[in-house]
């Protein structure tokens, strides 16, 4: 009998009752796969395989994993609670775990790190914190996270460690937070303790802090009141799903109250992202705020708060000069009117006496791509080309054409919200008579603007395309009436034949004629 | 005699069924590094008793030469510039695509080779004596000699591309220890072997293109899958070896027998598509196009339907007998399954190899008719996840690939391969018009120039206008496209690789530049036929004809630097060295 396939090769000691250790034997040995598989032969590489992976089981050397997470200086007799309680230099805080329970806590089996600051350390906390049963539990979750965290290796290995509190600690080199690590740290059976040499009392979030501030007060009540009521779905009797498989829920339900600006700019709650956050003192809320209103009527303060914060953490040193919004609007940054800032839980929150935005980035130029259409006149998608192609310079565009519809007076809804008040220069962009385009004629399509008072789509403009004109072509000026929602429409010619109705478009692009 | 007969043939069938059963059963010969014979064969003396036996050595030796197909694909492909290693590969690979081989590499190893053709010397021998011997007749001896010698002549192409001077062995080597000597065996160059090869081959006693033609034994339906083409196609074979020794008009004569092999078929849509390279007429036939349901809007390619169909259709369907001349299906249901899926699948795989940046950028350099700014046959030929691009060409299968269904196909011949090696040798041959017409737009849009209708068709009114929808050429340069309401002529729906795949047409000034042209072929060689393994033989092929080392060095180079190889300048400047571009033979 020949060995034939790979199978057959499996030594017989290997077989089903000793399944699982072959198991282990099998995961050992895929890491040091690559070792062996320099010297040895194709045909004996199973056998091989398993003998030198039971070898190496065996032998059990270490590799740079076990090197990487090795404790040493572990004391394997005590918990943290009896560690911490045994040094007199931290009775101070030994006293604090007692009083809020910790002390359980910490002698429970699962790990912990814990960084705790010397009596000398805690002389000076505030006091308020010490009266407040509730303040100093928090106080003592912000010093404890449910691990055990190694010592830092070098000066600039980085930790993000989450406490027991919610909070994010950032573990620098010898440093928690701003609080240097006294010595080495010391390992217990449930985890590990390093003594730190400054108390570290929970910090704000951006948003809480923003609340507590006075420093800006009239933004901050703006924005503290964009406010909504929706359905607390968590406590919402759910009595069956529509037809999209959204949830219907029974008559009057439990409502909760939700900051808008949460979801519209950015949710400064969260703990586990950064942001950067400006607050305008009143004066300068006021200045920025007159600049805004001819063109955002009525929404003036909404359309000036959605640029005030930022992804990530941009301390002073590191402020560049312009940064951008979570919305995409630069946002000029002067040191000199910084007046204050507050490095949060979450971030970093500066006061300034001036904010001044440029005009051109707070009312755009926007484009209304034709390729992303809102709705059709009526289904015509086996005529409705969204199509790729290069144009005279080589620049890959994407565009649609509806051709060959057999419609009349076919049209292509579009929208664009939040369109500030002022007057535009509107151009379009329609490229026919390109490679694979049958329509090679002149033709004409129309533009209808709905008219919100009337509610009847106005012709704006008439456009005549022209085969291979690459250029964007100007439509007419155009100012909306209100502040909203803008619809606008692009229409076929009114008849029925190929080549004469025929739609297409790049884009419109909005250029604001600004002082 | 009838029901006899009727008995025989079913007969028959269960021999076939089980022995292909058998031999794809013990397929897994990568394992193997010595060559005993499998054990489930007969006893010589019993091997070859009667026609049937005959048989069932020739799907045996089928069966084994299936265990080449992933050497095969490693070693052309890899090597050149379409593929590149992934990050899961190991550094044997990675030595293939740099050239950085050491002796030890498994891919490199010879031997594989060597069995299947010991074993068509073996059967190669048996057949002469078995009508010696009045066992077989006359015409079973033609065909099944033809077959297994053109089979033999084809690895040997392949090992002298590969590997230069190799033993060339024609004797069956019947026991062990000289086996162990064949690396005593005197060595001859890749010259001489091509002569010796071409007299082999040219000498065969059965040139058709079809080895066995249809209703004999062995060319039955298995399992779903036909063996008609199962079998070499020995035109193509002897073409391609015409055209490694750049006698062009004997290569241009045996492709165009494969052209026209179906030009009498009564079923019109064999007489017009098959092999020809044709525009989609609306038939399943002629469905090997890049189609959109909507014209100039990407996002309506068709996956199921045209040009990637050619690749996943089962090799009953028509897109597939009307393009490919030779492919082996894998059984879903036996081992050893189609070695592509480990090689390429992220998912069902273990994804060793992949797209280089080098072919995806040279998709993405053309153009296509309808404005979309890149050639479709990329997006038809590998898929992308985060974790990178990924080859689906070669795994394309009729079921779905999954962990328990790894079938599909080795496709080794197809018709727009055909067309572009004719296309090199007519180019070659003082005829570059007809290989530009065979790479761009087809016969008729290239030859015509008679009175067209308003929409630009060809509208004939004259005879001279017809006789400008024929090649103005001789056989075997001759083609006739002509199409009116009175006549259509066999090649009246070719349409060229190009525009079947709907990318724009080159400059007609290539029609006169024999090397402009020649690079533009291996070039569409790449669009075309990536991954499918012509791409070393190509490179090879064309650097040694035109004497240019840098032909073959710069695009190994261009792979390399693109994949952020640091030994690319150390391959280029290896490979500027001819004698480089062989693996060491190396007999261990």
């Amino acid at each position: 009998m020949q060995n034939r396939v790979g199978q057959d090769f499996l030594p017989k000691a290997f077989s089903s009752k000793n399944h699982k250790a072959k198991k282990l034997q099998e995961v050992e040995g895929l890491m040091f796969f690559s070792l062996i598989k320099d010297n040895v032969m194709k045909k004996n590489v199973l056998n091989s395989f398993l003998l030198l992976s039971a070898l190496i089981f065996l032998g059990s050397c270490k590799n740079v994993m076990d090197e990487h997470l090795e404790v040493t200086n572990v004391d394997n007799t005590v918990n943290l609670s009896e560690k911490i309680s045994a040094q007199g230099d931290l009775s101070k805080f030994t006293e604090f775990l007692k009083s809020t329970g910790y002390d359980r806590i910490l002698a429970s089996s699962q790990s912990f790190t814990v960084w705790a600051p010397t009596n000398a350390a805690l002389a000076s906390l505030d006091a308020s914190i010490t009266a407040d049963p509730a303040k100093l539990k928090d106080f003592v979750a912000n010093h404890v996270s449910l691990t055990a965290i190694q010592p830092s290796k070098g000066l600039s290995d980085t930790l993000k460690v989450n406490l027991q509190n919610g909070k994010f600690a950032n573990v620098v080199g010898a440093n928690f937070e701003e609080a240097g690590i006294v010595g080495n740290g010391q390992f217990v059976k449930n985890g590990a303790l390093y003594i730190i040499d400054k108390a570290v009392p929970t910090k704000l979030n951006v948003w809480d802090y923003m609340l507590t501030s006075t420093d800006a007060p009239l933004q901050t009540n703006y924005i503290s009141n964009l406010t909504g009521l929706v359905i607390d779905s968590a406590k919402a009797t759910i009595i069956g799903y529509n037809s999209n498989g959204t949830p219907i829920f029974a008559p009057n339900p439990p409502m909760v109250t939700r900051n808008t600006y949460w979801n519209s700019t950015a949710d400064l709650r969260v703990e586990n992202q950064q942001f950067t956050f400006f607050m305008i003192q009143d004066a300068g809320y006021t200045a920025e705020a007159a600049k805004l209103s001819l063109y955002y009527p009525n929404f003036t303060q909404s359309a000036l708060v959605r640029d005030l914060a930022v992804k990530g953490l941009y301390t002073v040193d590191k402020l560049p000069d312009t940064l951008i919004s979570t919305r995409g609007v630069k946002i000029p940054i002067n040191k000199a009117n910084i007046q204050k800032s507050y490095r949060a839980s979450n971030g970093i929150v500066y006061v300034v006496n001036a904010l001044p935005f440029r005009l051109k980035d707070k009312v755009p130029v926007f484009k209304i791509e034709g390729e992303r259409p809102l709705s059709f006149r009526s289904d015509r998608s086996g005529n409705t080309l969204y199509r790729t192609k290069l144009d005279n310079n080589g620049v890959l565009y994407k565009d649609i054409e509806v051709y060959n519809h057999g419609v009349s007076d076919y049209y292509i809804n579009y929208f664009y919200s939040q369109m500030p008040v002022v007057k535009y220069k509107v151009y379009a962009r329609a490229i026919s008579g390109a490679a694979g385009d049958s329509q090679v004629a002149n033709f004409t399509q129309r533009y209808f603007i709905l008219n919100p008072t009337t509610l009847v789509y106005d012709l704006f403009a008439t456009q005549t395309v022209t085969p291979l004109n690459y250029g964007e072509v100007l439509l007419g000026e155009y100012t909306p009436q209100q502040l909203g929602l803008f619809q606008i429409r692009l229409q076929s010619a009114t008849s029925s034949s190929v080549n004469v109705n025929t739609l297409i478009l790049d884009y419109l692009r909005f250029e604001p004629v600004l002082p | 005699m009838i029901v006899y007969k009727m008995r025989m043939m079913n007969f028959n069938r269960k021999v076939i069924a089980i022995v292909v059963v058998a031999l794809l059963a013990t397929g897994s010969w990568s394992c193997k590094k010595d060559n005993e014979s499998p054990e489930d064969k007969v006893d010589v003396s019993n091997a070859y008793r009667n026609s049937s036996d005959a048989d069932a050595a020739v799907l045996g030796i089928y069966g084994q030469f299936l265990s080449l197909h992933k050497t095969f694909i490693l070693q052309n492909e890899l090597r050149a510039d379409l593929i590149e290693p992934t990050v899961n590969a190991d550094p044997y690979l990675r030595q293939l695509s740099n050239h950085m081989v050491t002796k030890d590499n498994p891919y490199i190893d010879p031997r594989p080779y060597y069995s299947v053709i010991l074993n068509c010397n073996d059967a190669l021998k048996n057949f002469t004596l078995m009508v010696r011997d009045k066992r077989m007749s006359v015409d079973d001896y033609n065909k099944h000699y033809s077959d297994i010698g053109a089979l033999r002549s084809y690895i040997y192409l392949q090992l002298g591309i590969q590997y230069g001077s190799i033993p060339y062995i024609t004797e069956p080597v019947e026991n062990v220890d000289d086996l162990k000597n064949i690396s005593n065996f005197p060595r001859i160059s890749f010259d001489q072997l091509l002569d010796n090869l071409l007299a082999f081959t040219q000498a065969l006693p059965y040139q058709q293109v079809y080895s066995y033609p249809t209703g004999y034994p062995l060319v039955v339906t298995v399992d779903g899958s036909s063996t008609l083409k199962m079998f070499i196609c020995k035109p193509a074979i002897l073409g391609d070896l015409y055209l490694w020794k750049n006698n062009y008009t004997k290569a241009a004569e045996n492709y165009l027998k494969i052209f026209e092999v179906e030009n009498s078929n009564t079923n019109l849509n064999f007489q017009f598509d098959a092999y020809k390279v044709v525009y989609y007429g609306g038939s399943g036939y002629n469905d090997q196009a890049v189609r959109y349901t909507r014209y100039q809007d990407e996002n309506s390619l068709l996956y199921d339907q045209g040009w990637k169909t050619m690749f996943s259709a089962a090799n009953t369907s028509n897109v597939w007998n009307d393009e490919f001349l030779w492919g082996i299906s894998y059984n879903t249901n036996y081992k050893p399954g189609n070695p592509m899926v480990e090689l390429c699948s992220p998912q069902y795989g273990k994804y060793l190899i992949k797209p280089s940046q080098a072919v995806i950028d040279l998709w993405n350099a053309q153009r296509q008719n309808s404005g979309i700014p890149y050639d479709a046959r990329g997006k038809l030929s590998y898929g992308v996840t985060t974790a990178g691009a990924y080859i689906t060409k070669l795994t394309d299968n009729d079921g779905v690939v999954s962990s328990f269904n790894k079938g599909g196909k080795w496709g080794l011949y197809r018709a727009a391969q055909l067309h572009l090696r004719y296309a090199e040798a007519a180019n070659r041959d003082g005829k570059g018009k007809l290989g530009w017409a065979f790479l761009n737009v087809g016969i008729l849009n290239t030859f015509y120039n008679g009175t067209r209708n308003a929409a630009g068709s060809p509208a004939p009114v004259s005879f001279a206008d017809i006789a400008s929808m024929r090649t103005p050429y001789t056989a075997p340069y001759f083609m006739d496209a002509v199409s009116n309401s009175d006549f259509r002529g066999p090649w009246y729906r070719n349409t060229g690789v190009r525009n079947r795949a709907g990318v724009t047409a080159l400059d007609v000034s290539y029609q006169t530049d024999v090397l402009g042209l020649e690079g533009k072929l291996i070039d569409e060689s790449a669009l075309e036929t990536a991954f499918e393994g012509n791409r070393w033989p190509d490179l090879v092929r064309i650097a040694t004809r035109e004497n240019n080392p840098a032909f073959l060095a710069d695009r190994v180079y261009q792979k390399l630097l693109k994949a952020g190889d640091p030994n690319a300048s150390a391959a280029r400047a290896k490979l500027m060295n001819p004698a480089n571009w062989y693996l060491p033979f190396d007999w261990k």
